[in-house]
């Protein structure tokens, strides 16, 4: 084979590389910026955010993840909105504190539940 | 003709008096596949056709990969081609993988499948994606240099890229390119490139392992931000057009991709479009599954896959997915310094797409380290960037190398 061909393919490789990194940073600052656009956008709605997660509460998980940026009296409210809704819509329900609780989970149950997810996956 | 002529005329046509040795070969070698199929679980779902399109095409005399034969024939003066031979079945399901067709309609179901929330929630980890491609490039140099080591081995630059690509990991990529730019090497390329994603489990912990020190695979990742519905609607949408206009080729392979996964994402939306992203999830990509396996296999004839140049390429592929396993890891342990230790440098291992068994492997490999660690979502954002990031790597080499 002679150096040309070589060199060409020397060539290609540098090229390849630099366009799929280049091509692949451009997506990633698309990313970025829609987030930046989005996150702007959910500012603005916050406010209304919390009362819609009042009203369609079947979905614990969603103000789970919100949870962090919320202030505590935000969490008691989401909280006793999930419980209510778990209870069928009860509103007699009063929180008198919430404890976050340990991890105390054995190392066992922890191996167990994990081998099961592997034997999922 | 006397009834002992009859006899002999039935005898000879029969397969066994027209065997060769490659057949012979591959035969035992496809029966073999299948037993790896479904006794130990390789990839049943594509090494079943695959290893029996190889057997179908070994069959002597029975000629299924064989092309329709015409005739000229004058008649009033013009002259006309009269199909005297409809040419074997797989022939004509051949037409898909040589015309470039299945392997964007796989894409489409993959896009389906795919979410993309993991990557939008860490758009830093499409990075560990395009680190994870060097593997496609340094097997290309590989494939080129082979000549200096193995004098009676050689390999063109088209062929050199088709093995290159291998290292995406990511079978119908590698059909797709290979079927542009080397379409004699579909059979050893699309075996290689299949048998290894079988194998990822076991090729890569060994690599991750020797690249990181335990307290990097210990590193716990903070948790993914949620990604909002619209995000990820126009994330199939910005990606098709941002990629297609840096990179025309890489069109086919992305924009079928991203169809498939702007369908899927547009569900909650219009319900309707459930009936789309159900088909293309399920059976439209299990019948083109069917027939991409089977005729994979079928390039598979005895007389061109037993040559040393399969077994070239088959010692080539596993250096392209070591190479790329390695570049991944080596960009997270980059990233690993640059944050501060936030980021678990084997995400980086699941940027050679084969998807989603690398990112279970980061997920196991993690998890060895320290039981309380779950990266399975970290290592499905590189995961899937991969996916992006080889077909772009294809893309590139296509646009350099296709006539």
């Amino acid at each position: 084979m002679d150096t040309n061909k070589l060199l060409y393919a020397l060539f290609i490789t540098a090229l390849g590389m630099v366009i799929v990194f280049a091509l692949l940073m451009l997506l990633r600052y698309i990313i970025e910026l829609m987030r930046v656009i989005f996150e702007h956008k959910n500012k603005k709605e916050k406010d209304h955010a919390v009362i819609e997660v009042l009203a369609h509460t079947p979905m614990p998980l969603e103000s789970e993840q919100k949870k962090a940026d919320m202030d505590d009296n935000e969490l008691v409210v989401v909280l006793t909105a999930a419980v209510m809704a778990c209870l069928g819509g009860r509103n007699d329900i009063v929180v008198r504190s919430i404890t976050r609780v340990g991890d105390s989970t054995p190392v066992w149950a922890k191996t167990g539940r994990h081998e099961q997810m592997l034997g999922r996956l | 003709m006397s009834m002992v002529d009859e006899l002999l005329k039935f005898f000879y046509s029969m397969g066994f008096t027209a065997i060769t040795w490659q057949q012979g070969i591959m035969i035992v070698l496809s029966c073999f596949l299948i037993y790896l199929a479904l006794k130990k679980g390789f990839e049943p779902l594509l090494l079943v056709p695959i290893a029996f399109g190889m057997l179908l095409t070994n069959l002597p005399l029975a000629g299924m990969m064989r092309e329709p034969v015409y005739e000229m024939v004058m008649e009033a003066g013009k002259e006309v081609k009269i199909l005297v031979d409809p040419g074997g079945l797989l022939h004509w399901l051949y037409q898909g993988i040589k015309l470039g067709i299945y392997p964007p309609l796989i894409f489409f179901g993959v896009g389906a499948m795919t979410d993309f929330g993991p990557l939008i929630a860490n758009p830093k980890s499409i990075l560990l994606g395009a680190a994870a491609q060097i593997g496609i490039f340094m097997t290309f140099i590989g494939a080129m240099l082979i000549d200096k080591f193995i004098p009676f081995i050689s390999f063109t630059i088209e062929e050199a890229a088709s093995i290159g690509i291998i290292g995406g990991a990511d079978g119908p990529t590698a059909i797709f390119l290979t079927s542009k730019l080397a379409p004699h090497l579909i059979g050893p390329i699309a075996v290689a490139a299949y048998s290894y994603m079988a194998l990822v489990p076991l090729i890569q912990p060994p690599i991750m392992k020797a690249l990181t020190t335990q307290k990097e695979r210990e590193v716990v990742m903070e948790q993914l931000r949620p990604v909002s519905k619209t995000e990820k609607i126009i994330f199939p949408v910005l990606v098709t057009i941002v990629v297609s206009f840096v990179l025309p080729s890489a069109a086919t392979l992305v924009g079928m991709l991203m169809l498939g996964n702007l369908i899927r994402e547009s569900v909650e939306l219009q319900s309707i479009l459930n009936r789309l992203s159900k088909t293309a999830q399920n059976d439209l990509t299990n019948i083109v599954v069917v027939f991409l396996g089977i005729t994979v296999g079928a390039t598979a004839e005895g007389e061109v896959f037993l040559r040393p140049q399969t077994i070239a390429i088959i010692v080539l592929g596993l250096i392209a997915f070591s190479f790329g396993t390695a570049g991944g890891v080596l960009l997270g342990k980059v990233m690993h310094r640059l944050s501060g230790g936030k980021v678990n440098p084997l995400i980086g291992s699941a940027g050679v797409s084969a998807v989603p068994m690398a990112a279970r492997v980061a997920q196991k490999v993690g998890q060895e380290a320290n039981p309380n660690n779950y990266l399975l979502m970290h290592a499905m954002g590189p995961n899937v960037a991969g996916v992006i990031g080889s077909a772009v790597a294809a893309g590139v080499l296509l646009s350099m190398l296709g006539k």
